[in-house]
């Protein structure tokens, strides 16, 4: 019920905005979208790297990019 | 932890260690208490008012995209070279001693401004609140004269407070921080359900960007200064757990939970107010734009019940934070300056009271006010912006310039990908925010180039016949061997006393003797915030000496280990090192004496109590004699049985006794038969008595009792009745007896404060 009400309230709310949506305001919006994913892919990525290198106590940047290229 | 391999360890036994007590938590909490503590305050009005709406929101999420580009060369440094220092120990390594110079300079400005910036919002908001109440129409001046004031003297309270040495960066921090950002996601979140559950609100982003896509540039280099947290983390790398795998970890999570708080702060501020609502002129964007720095607080306070009240709070706590913490990183970075003789020695100059780097700290406060007095905010904030971006700017080309140069040679903990990408396009972007700057303040760009000209000049006439040269250029940090992996009982001494020293290890004999313990002896060596732990030597004074006089009085019999640790907090540094070599037992000394405020027994040992991981054993005037009569109260609480198995320990072998007792108030009374039972096994010795008394006092009984004995060995524990109502202290205090309080690990809370 709660589910129900949150997404007709906010499909609503899109829906009363969305029409009125200029060219700028859509442009704006996915500038938003692909700054924030960028954004979290990066945190993402970075952190399973850090854990990666770490688990032998931090390495050589000869070793750490030889095995970001798949090289033994 | 590593070793200080430049410093004076003299004679074959002794070293010197760092001490690491900071958690990825910590530092990431020590970088964010940085960043939210003006710029987002002051950043929202300014960029609604100069960039519309979706402008504001877009302000902060691409200044997170740069700030992230300069987060992963931070990253990358810090965990190749993990020790403070940050962007000019960077330069230092890439570039020089020349650039080094200019890195150092920079960032004692920037950190400076900051602090300015710091100081003048917490007189914005506080004086703004007071207005609302009308309490401010005695006033003999202007309110903007009345922030003046207000901002100076904050400046001068926190000078004054880093003078003492006392700071609450660190642990304490981290909950401060904490507290910050639960408001602000308070914020966010009422934001998103109020839009929702009113639609109409959404209309106020049109239009979403008023002044035209330009205009953004404008504001991403004003508000720039809201994402300088990684220097402060960068700083910290001497004194953190893992520090090639936490810095760098830090740096990127403190940056991105900013700039996603940011983004949704920026949202809620929008919507928090709605076209027609009394007092509301226009549309809403441009009415809280009109506030500009004070913007961001006519809006919420709309927002949230008390919304007045809390925003103030807040605003408040995040600011004089803040303002703590720039005072000492500006600090920081001028005694670097002085200590390598880039410019006067009056930088480096210790007070031999306080031990606090005074030179330093005072030139750091003269800018700090002169600033804040002059400068008319948006040029303080315009200022401390610009010179953070030209700061991260040199930190982008070190990372490239020390990869191509010196990649192999060093190990690091992070590479970021794409290399030279990222860095590449956060120097080109910060060039261009620093120049676009211009139209949010000329000032900005007066004071900047005026600062690094002054720079320059100091550099040609001083710091270049002067610096030290070569040998310290890349400070060689040495990893500490692996933790002990043996099955033998480690005790550790914890010796903060030189002259009670010998007294209190002959006492600890008979408990290493039981055990056939190895003994680890420790003596921490706190240092001020403002000094880094590098160069912590010049604290070190009557410790060692003492430590090689107990070393010797052991060594024939126990296998012995000595180090001395530099630390920031003497409580803290201990539990860091009981975990990290592995100890069973931690015994260390008690003096009673002037209470701290909020303490049961003392700034140190309370701390210890509830977090060292293992039996702690702690002696109040010890002696050398034997003892014959032992007294052990015990209540039946978790530590009963420790305190009696340490007081047969202590007891002569011979001729002692220990006297088992509880005190009988009436209530319900404890099965002393039964538990003496129980704990047979831990008995290292037959003569062991019971004894009931009668008594409504407890305190007293104990201390009448005590008399009678050579020795009184009682359980305390941070989870048991008897500590929360402060009944150690008390019998500490009251008893002349001397005395062995002793504690043993356990329970869920115990693990919680661990943990945090």
């Amino acid at each position: 019920m709660i589910f129900s009400l949150c997404s007709s309230t906010f499909s609503g709310a899109v829906n009363r905005v969305g029409r009125k949506m200029s060219i700028g305001t859509l442009v704006g919006i996915a500038v938003l979208a692909s700054s924030v994913s960028l954004t979290t892919y990066l945190v993402i990525w970075s952190t399973h790297s850090i854990n990666n290198i770490n688990r032998k106590k931090g390495r050589t940047l000869r070793e750490i990019l030889k095995e970001r290229r798949g090289e033994k | 932890m590593v070793k200080n391999n430049n410093q004076s360890t003299e004679g074959p036994v002794v070293h010197a260690e760092l001490s690491r007590d900071l958690s990825l938590f910590h530092i990431t909490m020590m970088g964010l208490g940085m960043m939210i503590g003006a710029g987002v305050f002051l950043g929202i009005g300014n960029s609604l008012y100069h960039a519309g709406p979706g402008g504001a929101i877009l302000t902060f999420a691409l200044n997170g995209v740069i700030a992230l580009f300069t987060a992963m060369s931070y990253a990358e440094l810090s965990s190749a070279v993990p020790h403070a220092g940050g962007a000019y120990n960077f330069a230092r390594i890439g570039f020089g001693r020349a650039t080094s110079f200019f890195a150092g300079w920079m960032e004692w400005f920037a950190s400076s401004v900051a602090g300015s910036m710091y100081a003048l919002t917490f007189a914005i908001y506080t004086l703004r609140y007071f207005e609302q109440l009308g309490l401010l129409s005695w006033l003999p001046v202007t309110i903007e004269a009345a922030v003046k004031v207000l901002a100076v003297a904050a400046a001068v309270f926190f000078i004054l407070i880093n003078y003492r040495g006392a700071s609450e960066t660190g642990k304490i921090g981290a909950f401060f921080t904490m507290g910050q950002m639960l408001f602000l996601v308070a914020i966010g979140i009422v934001g998103i359900f109020v839009a929702i559950r009113d639609p109409i609100r959404f209309k106020n982003f049109s239009p979403f960007v008023p002044y035209g896509w330009i205009r953004i540039l404008v504001t991403m280099g004003f508000t720039y200064v809201a994402f300088e947290g990684f220097e402060v983390i960068a700083q910290a790398g001497d004194e953190t757990i893992e520090p090639r795998k936490n810095l760098p970890k830090a740096m990127i999570f403190s940056v991105y939970i900013a700039a996603v708080v940011y983004v949704v702060v920026a949202f809620a501020t929008i919507v928090s107010v709605k076209e027609g609502m009394p007092g509301v002129e226009g549309a809403p964007w441009e009415w809280i734009g009109s506030f500009k720095e004070r913007g961001f607080g006519e809006a919420v306070s709309r927002l949230l019940p008390m919304g007045d009240i809390l925003l103030t709070l807040a605003v408040i706590f995040a600011s004089t934070s803040a303002l703590n913490a720039t005072i000492y990183s500006a600090t920081r970075a001028s005694y670097a300056l002085g200590r390598d003789s880039m410019l006067s020695p009056l930088f480096s100059r210790i007070s031999s009271r306080r031990n606090t780097p005074v030179g330093a700290l005072s030139m750091t406060g003269l800018i700090v006010i002169v600033v804040a007095v002059f400068l008319p905010t948006l040029h303080v904030a315009s200022s401390a912006s610009i010179m953070f971006l030209f700061l991260f700017f040199m930190v982008n080309l070190s990372v490239i310039k020390i990869r191509y140069n010196m990649g192999d040679e060093l190990v690091y903990g992070f590479v970021m990908p794409l290399f030279p990408v990222f860095p590449l396009i956060a120097i080109v972007m910060q060039a261009v925010l620093a120049v676009w700057l211009v139209h949010m303040s000329f000032i900005a760009w007066i004071v900047a180039p005026s600062w690094i000209l002054c720079g320059m000049l100091i550099y040609l006439l001083y710091s270049r016949k002067h610096a030290k040269r070569g040998e310290h250029d890349i400070y060689v940090l040495e990893e500490e061997e692996e933790a002990p992996q043996g099955k033998e009982y480690r005790i550790m001494v914890s010796l903060a006393n030189p002259d009670t020293a010998i007294p209190m290890v002959r006492s600890t004999y008979r408990l290493c003797g039981a055990k056939g313990a190895h003994v680890e002896l420790l003596h921490m060596v706190p240092v001020p915030d403002q000094v880094p732990l590098a160069d912590a030597h010049h604290y070190m004074v009557a410790g060692k000496e003492a430590m090689i006089e107990v070393m010797l009085y052991l060594a024939p019999l126990f296998s012995v280990s000595t180090t001395i640790r530099y630390c920031r907090s003497i409580a803290r540094g201990i539990v860091s090192a009981v975990r990290e070599k592995k100890i069973d037992m931690l015994i260390m000394g008690y003096r009673g004496g002037r209470k701290a405020h909020g303490f049961r027994l003392g700034s140190t040992v309370d701390p210890v109590i509830e977090r060292a991981p293992c039996n702690t054993v702690i002696f109040k005037g010890i002696t050398d004699r034997e003892y014959r009569r032992v007294l052990v109260p015990v209540a039946g609480g978790p530590n009963s049985a420790f305190a009696l198995e340490v007081a047969t320990m202590l007891a002569d072998s011979d001729e002692g006794e220990v006297v088992v007792m509880t005190v009988d108030t009436g209530g319900r009374r404890l099965d002393l038969a039964q538990f003496l039972r129980n704990n047979v096994g831990l008995l290292h010795m037959d003569r062991v008595r019971k004894k009931i008394v009668l008594s409504d006092d407890v305190v007293h009984a104990i201390v009448e009792e005590s008399k009678n004995y050579d020795l009184v060995v009682i359980g305390i524990s941070n989870r048991s009745r008897i500590y929360r109502m402060n009944m150690p202290r008390i019998i500490a205090d009251s008893i002349t007896t001397p005395l062995v309080m002793v504690r043993s690990p356990g329970g869920v809370s115990s693990m919680i404060r661990r943990f945090v």
